[in-house]
């Protein structure tokens, strides 16, 4: 090896302070963020690591003492960031829905280069979370020799920015939760891989949230899935990040093996925000051999997949009726790229009283759509008589029913043991739906 | 009116779990002091009648019958003290893979079964 050139993986980005809003029985949590993530995943995988970062001076020597306290190897800081704190007030931390992150002060946020700016020359593999920052300075900053991997899950609207690393490209990461992804890849993933083809990366890793990832192989054109484990999320921000460094990481074990070692770490990260916990499931989880994680499995549900499966809504969807809890679900089921189909607005709501006619009417038509769909989500509001019925006939069809029981009023046997998920946590639910869709996809391929 | 709030960044490692008192504030700390591996847990086995034991007798054990884990390069079964395998524990559970790779190991012990109209067990595990 050459003098001054280091093994250690450099991770560039902004740093900033997540605030995690206490409620909906979650606590609050005051943690470094941005690419303090992506640190914490490299320390607890055990790997050395470096970071270059855009952070507001007020947090320099508090985030040197942190990280330097998860393994940091060097703390390059390259930019300041003025104008605003770089504090972001999540609400949402597992992601059921829209997170609703909020950058406070975004708009005057602005990121200056330090001069001279410092040498990144010692680093060879190199991971970028792209953020507010010229990424052009980088091109000329790292070493010739450094292979680059970009995430670009936030603040990158047009990937051809990346030009200038064509020839030093390894990955690039993206997620569905990204603008850039909806804007490429949302319809039909073609446009977003033809993009990416012509800056010529090694690969390309899709992150595909509860529906586990996609990883292209742009050498051979293969795709691996790489499935999801779901279990109760903690917290899931981060997460991708973590994916993405560890993932980049493992690169010298083949792509394959660092994308299953990424998706290990994902899954630690997103049960736990304890660091210390996070290190020893991890490390234990890392001693399993690849053929055993592969053994393991968990669940495969594909973004665009998704689509090709009617979810029926059963519950008291009506104008007239309280139901917050029924509306967060469909939003939820949405974000998540879920179709679904609501009875009551498809085949409208009955006038009160209705005639018999229109009364016959939307029964059978509510009872074709039913049949027509290939999963019930529940929500049995107020023990709606409706929604009884209708999870009841599901059950009798042979539908896979996932009931969301939010204030737990239907505690009953039918509907506990009848359906395939019974849970007042839209979280759990949310898990539920994609393993019964993973499933009726593995059953009819 | 005072202000609240968090003082400083909550997850050092190296240190213990402990909650903060004041609005704004949570639970600061390295670990948690929980470690899933030495937790005991109670499952609802699935695939009991597509069992080796139920295949093989058509029975299923009775309470207060000894089981142990097993991870059979595919999926973690629960087994009898001869190694047959009496059901599936649901995917949740395939954490314990990496616990018993790590050297912890699980008793177990029925607590509810039911061979008709579907084969059922329940059992409760502790660590060793």
């Amino acid at each position: 090896m050459m003098v001054g050139i280091t093994e250690s993986v450099l991770v560039v980005g902004e740093l900033v302070i997540d605030y995690t809003l206490g409620r909906n029985g979650v606590m609050c949590k005051l943690r470094l963020g941005g690419v303090a993530h992506a640190a914490r995943g490299l320390w607890a995988a055990g790997v050395e690591y470096a970071v270059a970062v855009f952070c507001p001076q007020y947090l320099v020597e508090e985030a040197q003492q942190y990280l330097r306290e998860i393994g940091c190897r060097e703390f390059i800081w390259i930019g300041d960031v003025m104008g605003a704190p770089n504090v972001i007030v999540i609400d949402d931390v597992k992601e059921i829905g829209h997170q609703g992150y909020e950058d406070l002060m975004r708009e005057r946020k602005v990121l200056k280069l330090r001069e001279p700016l410092p040498s990144l020359n010692a680093y060879l593999k190199v991971v970028v979370f792209s953020g507010r920052f010229d990424l052009q300075f980088l091109a000329l900053a790292l070493s010739e020799d450094a292979r680059v991997s970009f995430d670009v899950a936030y603040d990158l609207d047009d990937l051809s920015l990346l030009a200038s690393f064509r020839d030093r490209l390894q990955a690039v990461i993206i997620s569905t939760s990204s603008s850039l992804f909806m804007r490429l890849g949302h319809e039909d993933v073609g446009g977003l891989l033809a993009e990416v083809r012509a800056l010529s990366p090694e690969v390309l890793l899709l992150k595909e949230n509860r529906g586990g990832s996609r990883l292209f192989d742009m050498r051979d054109e293969s795709v691996q899935q790489i499935p999801a484990s779901l279990g109760r999320t903690m917290n899931s921000v981060g997460v991708g990040d973590v994916y993405s460094s560890v993932m980049v990481a493992y690169s010298q074990k083949g792509w394959r093996e660092a994308a299953w070692r990424g998706s290990q770490a994902a899954t630690v990260y997103a049960q736990s925000t304890f660091p210390d916990d996070i290190k020893r499931d991890l490390q234990r989880n890392l001693r399993l051999s690849l053929k055993t994680v592969q053994a393991l499995g968990g669940t495969s549900l594909s973004w665009h997949e998704r689509q090709s499966y009617a979810i029926y809504l059963a519950g008291p969807d009506f104008s007239y009726v309280a139901k917050p809890e029924l509306d967060q679900a469909v939003e939820s089921l949405s974000y998540h790229n879920f179709r679904v189909r609501r009875p009551i607005l498809e085949n409208g709501e009955l006038e009160r009283p209705a005639t018999e006619g229109a009364l016959r009417l939307t029964y059978h038509l509510d009872y074709q759509l039913l049949k027509d769909c290939d999963v019930v989500f529940a929500v049995p509001l107020d023990r709606d008589p409706g929604t009884l019925v209708e999870i009841g006939m599901a059950i009798a069809m042979g539908k896979k029913v996932v009931t969301y029981d939010p204030r737990c009023e239907n505690e009953n046997t039918m509907v506990m043991v009848g359906c395939s998920v019974y849970s007042a946590d839209l979280d759990t639910c949310l898990n539920g739906t994609f393993r019964v869709i993973a499933d009726l996809g593995r059953e009819n391929p | 009116m005072g202000s609240s709030g968090s003082g400083r960044f909550s997850d050092y490692p190296g240190t213990k779990a402990k909650e903060v008192v004041g609005e704004g504030t949570g639970v600061e700390g390295g670990t948690s002091g929980i470690d899933k591996c030495t937790q005991a847990f109670h499952v609802l086995l699935e695939d009991v009648g597509n069992s080796q034991l139920y295949s093989r007798s058509g029975s299923v054990p009775s309470p207060k019958t000894q089981l142990g884990i097993l991870f059979d390069g595919q999926r973690v079964f629960a087994v009898d003290l001869n190694g047959v395998k009496v059901g599936a524990l649901p995917t949740a559970y395939n954490y314990l893979v990496a616990c018993m790779d790590s050297g912890v190991n699980y008793l177990g012990i029925v607590s509810f079964s039911a061979a008709l109209p579907v084969p059922t067990v329940e059992a409760d595990f502790v660590p060793q």
